[in-house]
């Protein structure tokens, strides 16, 4: 267990360090003089001769990677050209409410989606199994922009229910997380289903039933502990998915967060922002597939000795 | 007599593919869309483009069935020809992404040792990040517009590609065939091209028609955050970026679009699930 632990965080740093390493070459191909690109637009001589030097243009590559490299490990991710605050600060103030988001998102998405996929699997062949998977299928393949703008009109425009904009209440978290949560919701309902299927016609689930164990027993304890392996997958793998969904469902409520900051630095070509928000969200990406890693090999023994 | 013997023979092939309802109304929607694209210009005698400031804004009508957009020009026309954009978005993105995924995935797999774990791991690397912010990484250093924006989507695509042919070729390379061919004296480019890849591509096709959805999916979204195909141009993403601007007054300019996203991407979802079906029968009726 600790030789497959130690060998998955030992890749985390190697991991990481390649990919800055992209970000930060990629931001250093931008077309034209980097300093100039990253001072901005309206920037003066001085303050490009002073981006040159800070950025190390003159130094060799490598060099000027191990001074992103370490100023990154300290905290320092450079200057924002539009807020004029450092990028740390600027991506503390949007991170709680990224993380508020995901987190209501996710728990709709796995509350939705785990007991539909149960349900449609005990009642295989019903209506509501029917029912369950068509609108699985409609929640897998529509813009989730869309349904943010459509539920936008409805609840906020039309019947004046909830909050147009912003993330002042509660009440502004319900459609933001649905939203973005039908996606994961629609996925997870269809692995939960596949997955039960394909255990609740095993040996073990038999003689469960034959001790004349309560249906519960049987579904619950029984049949989705061993359905899980495929679930925790998919709900991991989906993450990185949810924040990419985020950018866009954070720009359609004006959300103050990670997916916004990143979207304005982009049109205000914050380069120092964009580089800061990536490698901030691969971090999370990669931590949380690690997390993944060790709670599958956790629920089965099977994977850490492969 | 000769209706009574082709009969029999269709009968079995029918009633096969009923047997796939997914497969079926999957090749029949995009089979729609592909046609909607296509003739878009027989199917309406409106300018996607032309303005008509008189008639803005107008809700839907006999005369104009999805209404007109702040510039007056027909929604429907518009949605249509967008289906021409999405087409395109699609062919060339997945395009793309075989042309570099499919040779590296089958050199991992055919090659292992260095050359695989090299691979594997730039893969792995790519596979980091999620999709829409490496694009917007890549769309914010190539610039904004619908060329960049498809290399972009292919980027993300790639790992996918490389992961799932690099599999297939472990399994295939060890298959009696690519010994014989290897043993009559064939190149090893020849095995892994001719071959390998040839044998691996049921599962590919799968693949590439489930990420076609993602592609017009990820297309929209970076268009409605204006990093991607720019106005005038009538892309769905574009459209409804437009059209927010006018919710609850003109909610039918970000309406329309939407559904067509959804039609196609629910067409490309199904023929993909069905051809899964279809090709490997262990996941018949069970996603």
């Amino acid at each position: 267990m600790f030789t497959y632990l130690f060998r998955k965080v030992a890749m985390l740093p190697i991991m990481l360090l390649a990919v800055s390493l992209l970000i930060f070459s990629a931001v250093r191909l931008l077309p034209g003089d980097p300093a100039r690109v990253m001072a901005g637009p309206q920037a003066t001589q001085e303050a490009v001769n002073d981006m040159h030097e800070r950025l190390g243009l003159g130094r060799p590559f490598i060099v000027q990677y191990q001074v992103f490299l370490s100023s990154a490990l300290r905290g320092d991710l450079g200057e924002s050209l539009h807020s004029k605050l450092p990028v740390t600060q600027d991506i503390a103030e949007r991170l709680p409410y990224t993380a508020g988001l995901a987190l209501t998102s996710y728990l709709f998405a796995m509350l939705v989606g785990l007991s539909t996929g149960i349900f449609a699997a005990i009642y295989r062949g019903t209506w509501f199994d029917h029912l369950a998977m068509i609108i699985a299928i409609l929640g897998a393949s529509v813009a989730n922009f869309w349904l943010a703008l459509m539920a936008l009109t409805l609840f906020s425009v039309q019947l004046g229910w909830l909050p147009l904009l912003g993330a002042d209440s509660w009440k502004s978290y319900i459609l933001p997380s649905v939203t973005l949560g039908v996606l994961p919701a629609a996925l997870i309902a269809r692995m939960t289903r596949a997955s039960m299927l394909e255990n609740l016609h095993q040996d073990f689930v038999r003689t469960a039933r034959a001790k004349g164990l309560s249906s519960g027993a049987v579904y619950l304890r029984h049949t989705l502990r061993n359905a899980l392996i495929p679930i925790v997958t998919i709900v991991g793998l989906n993450f990185g998915g949810l924040l990419g969904g985020a950018v866009i469902t954070e720009t359609v409520f004006n959300w103050p967060g990670l997916g916004r900051l990143l979207v304005d630095a982009v049109r205000f070509r914050d380069y120092a922002v964009i580089q800061g928000v990536t490698l901030l969200t691969v971090v999370i990406v990669v931590s949380i597939n690690l997390l993944v890693d060790v709670l599958l090999s956790a629920i089965d023994p099977r994977i850490r000795f492969e | 007599m000769t209706r009574a013997a082709t009969k029999p023979s269709q009968q079995p092939r029918r009633r096969k593919l009923l047997r796939y309802p997914n497969l079926v109304i999957g090749a029949v929607i995009t089979l729609a869309v592909v046609l909607m694209g296509l003739a878009a210009p027989l199917l309406t005698s409106y300018d996607p483009y032309l303005q008509n400031l008189g008639d803005s804004l107008q809700l839907p009508s006999a005369a104009h069935l999805f209404g007109t957009d702040e510039f007056g020009r027909d929604l429907l026309t518009r949605v249509l020809y967008g289906a021409r954009i999405s087409l395109l978005e699609v062919t060339l993105s997945v395009s793309l992404a075989l042309a570099i995924g499919l040779p590296l995935g089958v050199v991992a797999g055919y090659f292992g040792g260095v050359v695989d774990q090299t691979i594997t791991w730039c893969a792995d690397i790519l596979y980091a990040f999620p999709g829409i912010v490496l694009a917007i990484l890549i769309v914010s250093i190539l610039g904004t517009n619908l060329i960049n924006m498809l290399i972009a989507i292919s980027v993300f695509s790639i790992p996918g590609y490389i992961r799932l042919t690099r599999s297939l070729t472990l399994a295939l390379k060890e298959l009696q065939y690519t010994e014989a061919a290897l043993s009559l004296g064939a190149s090893v480019p020849r095995i892994m091209f001719l071959h390998i890849l040839r044998n691996a591509l049921a599962p590919i096709l799968v693949q590439a028609t489930l990420t076609a959805g993602e592609v017009i999916l990820s297309a929209a979204g970076l268009s409605f955050l204006g990093l991607g195909v720019q106005p005038p141009a009538a892309e769905w993403g574009a459209m409804m970026s437009e059209g927010r601007n006018y919710l609850g007054i003109a909610t039918h300019l970000s309406l329309f679009p939407g559904l067509a996203i959804t039609f196609t991407v629910l067409g490309l979802n199904l023929l993909g699930d069905g051809l899964r079906d279809r090709l490997d029968p262990r996941f018949r009726g069970r996603l």
